[in-house]
């Protein structure tokens, strides 16, 4: 085919363009990077401005509201105060014993007879009862009295008789008693 | 010489189209270094202070609107405290409370036989945020009498707890046949707040189901109020 591998461009001229391309190519990269670290400089100064004048505004506010809590000083004492002691009084109050209703009961259970001369109750659920009886019988009523569930059931759980002895001068029976009190029975509501 | 010369213009002249390209790298790694890399480092401080700084006037806002609103209530605060103030008193109302027990037993017509104090929190004890004082006391009367004297502690306004109880059948010249009762009392008292920061959150809720249960027991509760007045004090020999 005529004229297929004519080449009318010198070769000299064609490297020349190729190289000038190159430049141009090489010009627009440079500029492209240049503006973009430009933008980008610019954009994060901005951007820390803009966060600085908020930062600055957050802290005026926080001084203005600091104001106005200082200002209400008295009354936030007497709130705190308020609170302090509503929070310890709950936890007072949920571990107080009632001991003059275990004198009631114990009264309750106590028949004609028995004479109590001594009580001992201390921290834990038992109590300790010390007295004479007029006979056997009459302390055998006063332990069944201290379980019922009507009298002394009420708060007690159980009666154990420590011991038992015959004082014969006075002809009494004189006694010592454990008694287990229900877990909470005693606690003020 | 020259020649050398020329061979440098001639590499010159080869580099020359790369210089633009070369200078905005320059710039650009200038820029970087000088403001980009300050800036984000900056920024990150500056953005943690910032949700911080945020964070804090959020809470102290919200305390400072709470306190306004409390302002309005100023009255039922005041009536509250001082109902609490009556059960859980401050520690310069210690020495009140021997008057207090020893009107309890007139009241309830025992004879109180003694009062011994003992050191506050002597055995550290601590109930959250109040202190103890423990002391021991001694009342002589019939049982139904002492049955009385521990019911009126018990709803005595100032909350004391009898932490144990002996009873003794005594017999005495002066008495006669009677009871003798012991018992340690455990009181409470409240030291004087410390100050307040600001950024502790106002948790106070007036119309919490638990704050006002509290007040409607202890409103059920006998106030002794007895008023220990400071008196003139100045005797010469105070062994006379």
């Amino acid at each position: 085919m005529p004229g297929a591998n004519i080449n009318l461009i010198p070769r000299e001229l064609k490297k020349e363009f190729r190289v000038r391309e190159v430049r141009k190519s090489v010009n627009i990269a440079g500029a492209i990077i240049l503006g973009l670290s430009l933008i980008s400089a610019g954009s994060l100064v901005i951007a820390g401005s803009m966060l600085r004048r908020s930062y600055n505004d957050i802290l005026a506010k926080t001084k203005n509201e600091e104001q106005k809590i200082i200002d209400m000083r008295s009354l936030e004492q007497d709130a705190d105060r308020l609170e302090t002691k509503i929070n310890a009084l709950q936890n007072i109050m949920k571990g107080r014993k009632r001991y003059s209703y275990l004198l009631r009961i114990l009264s309750d259970s106590t028949p004609e007879g028995i004479k109590v001369s001594a009580l001992t109750a201390g921290l834990g659920n038992d109590i300790t009862l010390a007295g004479t009886a007029d006979n056997y019988i009459t302390l055998a009523k006063f332990l069944l009295g201290l379980i019922d569930p009507d009298l002394g059931g009420r708060l007690f759980l159980s009666v154990d008789l420590s011991s038992v002895s015959l004082d014969e001068r006075v002809g009494l029976a004189r006694f010592l008693i454990s008694v287990k009190l229900k877990e909470g029975e005693m606690i003020i509501k | 010489m020259t020649e050398n010369l020329n061979k440098y213009r001639e590499n010159i002249n080869t580099l020359r189209p790369y210089f633009p390209l070369t200078a905005a790298l320059v710039i650009s790694l200038l820029l970087a270094i000088g403001v980009s890399l300050p800036q984000i480092k900056n920024l990150i401080t500056l953005s943690g202070d910032n949700s911080k700084s945020t964070a804090y006037f959020n809470s102290i806002s919200k305390k400072a609107t709470k306190l306004t609103d409390l302002l309005s209530l100023h009255e039922v605060l005041n009536s509250n405290l001082a109902l609490v103030d009556d059960a859980l008193p401050g520690e310069e109302m210690i020495p009140e409370m021997m008057n207090q027990i020893e009107r309890i037993s007139t009241e309830s017509g025992v004879y109180l036989k003694g009062l011994y104090f003992g050191l506050k929190s002597a055995d550290n004890k601590k109930v959250t945020e109040a202190s103890v004082v423990s002391l021991q006391v001694e009342v002589h009367g019939p049982y139904a009498n002492l049955r009385i004297f521990l019911e009126n502690l018990e709803k005595s306004s100032r909350l004391i707890t009898t932490e144990n109880l002996r009873f003794d059948s005594i017999d005495t010249k002066e008495e006669g046949e009677t009871l003798k009762a012991t018992s340690t009392l455990v009181a409470y008292y409240v030291s004087k707040p410390k100050n307040i920061s600001l950024s502790k959150p106002m948790t106070l809720d007036l119309s919490s189901k638990k704050l006002n249960e509290t007040l409607a027991k202890l409103k059920e509760l006998k106030p002794y109020r007895i008023k220990v007045e400071t008196m003139e004090s100045g005797k010469l020999n105070p062994f006379d």
